[in-house]
């Protein structure tokens, strides 16, 4: 209860530090246009690679078999490497994986150091402790440079001084130099460019990070735009290799595919400037050594975890981030420990610990908008759930909130109070709690909860209905209206339903690293379940939620998302009814990514006479809502929203049709606190109301 | 040098090597339709204001090449850090990126394509593959060892590092010319 309390006094000095960040205009615009830049660029680019989904199994097993042969590959790397006259080390840690690279300096004689861009050796801290030594350390990425001279971190993986505008780059160099450098892109370039030949050329030491090792010819493979990286290699006299223990694949054949999708998943680019490959020392000129260095810090030992296994894939793309709405939110220094990102979190977890990744866990809202970008297939939003679990200490707040909520009774007594004594709309929660009323308005509960009224109206628990309605917590004790209304639409369509008795899905248990809630209220709901009839769905978290019950095994009803249970109804028919009015539909996250999906809300509203249907990519947008993350982290979750908010005012969207309260209660309340003429409902409500055309009701008032 | 045919027509690899060199950035000496290499050379070192070179006696017509630079009054540096133009052979490409292999063992020819703002690779139509993998994984499974290092090339350097601006030459070559020969 101490460490809840601590947390609890926390959050507002949190909130104040988030606020700040993503009321950042430099950094929010120059993420904006980076992310979409390279998104665009990437669904251009991507036609030429052939089907994706090919491609990720493909990528996944290639990947997977390496790693499962990785001791034997890397023994036949070593092999080759010391029978052509370099060096190999494997480091256990990063502590000596510092000092055999300091050591190799020194005994090189070396005062300085050109560096190509590592973030392996950024995971080791390499750079401070070098410079502990009396090494003068260079970064030779422009990039990186900028970020070295102006003491700051990277915040993104592939531009990572994109934070910084050309003006602030200009000052950096000024200072860095005692120059007045003009603030020209192409200027500062040539400078650099100059500036930096002579450390190239002067270096006794360069080291590289790696993309990919193969194995059948034990080669080393470098892919760089700038040409940094093969001069590090190739000018100084001692060459040191740096790379993590998963770059191996087998085979050179395998080398080549990764970067056939590489640059064009990162950026959308086809092909990049430089892929430089070493098989072994470079001896153009005399002396010349060639070291290799391999880390595992903790990488072998993810190798027998079945979750952090599947991290090991990470091919450092980017692209994972790039589509992230935390992550452009925020940007790289906040939703960060070294590695960028909810996979960020998995490599810290690694690399670090789950404790040092548990703070950048907890800022990933789950959306899965990863998901469908990595071409290794990377479970991420597992993977971050997964370190959430290991780090009991931390996260106490959050799964006491959710112990609390999944107390049905507890949660009804709640509620009945809150829609008693609250007003119909909180405009303002006091004290710090104020800023999650800053961008939305909250309403209280409705009453009454949902099963005491459909067991007054006759519905029955598990007996009487072709489908088994599941309402779930947040239909059932804040918005039990959504459950009447598909009650009576079921009903006017002639689709008789029963209920069963219900207990929370688990979901928010398991994304707050609750396992043992999560498997608490699985194997209840298994239990209540009628395994005989389909189960129909008002939430796609909860729907997400059950879905994965079936992971462990075992038999499960199918599953219906109201959209789908109602088209496979209507045949090729219309929808019975109209509706006059723009509508959008906002795809929550669960049903497009966790559950796939895509088509059948669209189609379903096509199918209403007189709808007009706005759609855009932004009806694909995480709203931000996420359940709790938007009490959790109000400020990022509002700015998430806004897109959002800003499309439907836009395209003059009437109506806002979706499919999850908990969207439902993060559009509506940011669409009620701007005053946009928007009416955000949930599908039943919608198709109710066009049965019965008392839309026209709306249009009045 | 043997003429080759400009009519891309004939020969869709070659046409396909040639649009995606293009698209990636590099600029394309020679063929050009009803000019000669002499005179392309000659326009391309006056454009680009070369005054030091250096050529890999690997090029394919390596004195015709020599000499008619020099006659321009050209010069070799003493430094490599001086050198505007590298000529170098690219030993292999790949038609659906537009990328030059090259392949080092020993000497200094890798100087040629890393340190001058401007490098013009030559390469045999012969060496030219659909894939650049295909074109590459040959010298690395060589039966007499790989050599150490292979440098594939796909248009000049470039960053969009500061404000996404495209600049190229950041520490490679700024221009990346190419002559095909047969």
């Amino acid at each position: 209860m101490r460490g809840v309390l601590r947390e609890l006094k926390e959050y507002p000095t949190r909130w104040r530090q988030l606020q700040e960040v993503v009321k950042n205009p430099i950094m929010r615009e120059a993420l904006e246009r980076a992310m979409t830049r390279f998104a665009q660029g990437r669904a251009q680019a991507l036609g030429s690679l052939g089907d994706f989904q090919e491609w990720v199994e493909w990528c996944r097993e290639m990947k997977d078999r390496a790693l499962e042969r990785s001791s034997e590959l890397w023994d036949r790397v070593r092999e080759s490497v010391e029978s052509r006259g370099g060096t190999f080390y494997l480091a256990s840690d990063a502590q000596a994986a510092r000092e055999y690279i300091g050591k190799l300096a020194q005994e090189a004689g070396a005062t300085l150091m050109v560096k190509g861009k590592s973030i392996t050796s950024e995971e080791m801290e390499l750079n401070p402790y070098l410079a502990s030594l009396g090494l003068e350390v260079v970064e030779t990425d422009l990039g990186e440079r900028i970020i070295q001279l102006a003491g700051e971190k990277p915040s993104h993986i592939i531009v990572p001084a994109i934070h910084k505008t050309k003006e602030e780059v200009a000052r950096v160099f000024s200072r860095a130099w005692g120059r007045e450098v003009p603030d020209d892109p192409y200027l500062i370039t040539k400078e650099v460019r100059k500036d930096l030949r002579q450390k190239f050329l002067n270096a006794h030491v360069g080291m590289t990070g790696i993309n990919v090792v193969s194995a059948d010819v034990p080669a080393f493979f470098l892919m760089t735009n700038e040409g940094n990286g093969r001069l590090c290699a190739t000018i100084p006299n001692v060459q040191v290799i740096l790379t993590g223990w998963e770059k191996i694949v087998e085979t050179v054949e395998d080398a080549f595919a990764i970067f056939d999708i590489l640059p064009v998943n990162s950026v959308g680019l086809k092909y990049s400037s430089y892929l430089s490959i070493f098989t072994g020392p470079f001896s153009w000129k005399k002396g010349r050594q060639l070291h290799v260095v391999v880390l595992d810090n903790g990488r072998r030992e993810a190798l027998k975890d079945p979750y952090f296994k599947e991290a090991l894939r990470c091919i450092r793309c980017g692209a994972c981030m790039n589509v992230c709405p935390v992550y452009k939110t925020v940007g790289g220094h906040t939703f960060a420990h070294i590695y960028m990102g909810g996979i960020g979190a998995a490599w810290t977890a690694i690399t670090n610990g789950p404790e040092e990744a548990r703070e950048v866990a907890s800022l990933c809202t789950g959306c899965g908008t990863c998901l469908e970008v990595c071409p290794m297939g990377i479970p991420i939003p597992s993977l971050v759930e997964h370190v959430k679990e290991l780090v009991k200490e931390k996260g106490q707040a959050e799964r006491m909130a959710v112990r609390l909520v999944a107390k049905r009774k507890l949660l009804e007594s709640a509620t009945g109070l809150a829609s008693m004594v609250a007003p119909e709309k909180i405009t303002k929660l006091p004290g710090p709690a104020g800023i999650i009323t800053q961008e939305r308005i909250l309403e209280r509960p409705q009453l009454p909860p949902f099963h005491p009224w459909a067991l007054s109206r006759g519905l029955e628990i598990g007996k009487g209905g072709e489908v088994t309605l599941y309402a779930g917590c947040m239909v059932e004790y804040f918005y039990p209206n959504i459950s009447r209304d598909a009650v009576e639409l079921l009903t006017r369509l002639g689709i008789p339903l029963q209920i069963m008795k219900e207990e929370c899905c688990g979901l928010p248990a398991r994304v707050v690293g609750d396992m043992g809630l999560w498997e608490e209220l699985e194997a209840k709901n298994k239990g209540y379940m009628p395994p005989d009839k389909p189960l129909l769905f008002l939430c796609a978290t909860c729907m997400s939620g059950i879905h994965d019950y079936g992971e462990k095994g075992g038999e499960l009803p199918p599953l219906y998302d109201l959209s789908q249970y109602l088209l496979e109804k209507l045949g090729r028919e219309p929808f019975p009814g109209s509706y006059q009015a723009r509508v959008a539909y906002h795809f929550p996250c669960h049903l497009e990514r966790h559950l796939g999906i895509k088509e059948e809300p669209l189609e379903l509203l096509s199918r209403v006479r007189g709808v007009e249907l706005v759609e855009g990519e932004e009806a694909h947008l995480c709203c931000g809502g996420a359940g709790l993350y938007a009490f959790k982290y109000p400020p990022v979750a509002a700015e998430i929203l806004k897109k959002k908010l800003d499309w439907l005012e836009n395209e003059n969207v009437d109506l806002l049709v979706t499919s999850c309260p908990s969207c439902i209660m993060q559009i509506r309340g940011g669409v009620q606190k701007r005053k946009l003429p928007v009416k955000v409902i949930h599908m039943a409500t919608f198709l109710l109301e066009a049965c019965v055309e008392i839309h026209s009701r709306f249009a009045q008032s | 040098m043997s003429e080759i045919t400009t009519d891309s027509s004939a020969n869709p690899l070659l046409s396909l090597f040639l649009e995606n060199f293009e698209a990636a950035g590099g600029v394309i000496l020679y063929p050009q339709k009803g000019e000669s290499i002499q005179k392309a050379l000659t326009h391309m070192v006056k454009a680009e204001g070369v005054r030091y070179f250096a050529i890999s006696s690997d090029v394919p017509n390596f004195n015709m090449v020599s000499r008619l630079l020099e006659g321009l009054g050209l010069e070799r540096p003493q430094r490599y850090q001086a050198l505007d133009l590298g000529i170098t052979r690219a030993h292999g490409a790949g038609a659906s990126t537009g990328t030059l292999v090259f392949v080092f063992s020993e000497g200094r020819d890798h100087l040629l394509t890393s340190l001058p703002r401007v490098h013009l690779a030559v390469l045999r139509r012969e060496d030219l593959h659909e894939n650049v993998s295909h074109a590459t994984i040959s010298f690395l499974k060589d039966p007499e060892g790989p050599p150490p290092y292979v440098s594939l090339v796909t248009g000049p350097s470039r960053t969009g590092d500061i404000e996404l601006t495209h600049v190229t030459g950041v520490h490679g070559p700024e221009k990346l010319y190419l002559v095909v020969v047969s």
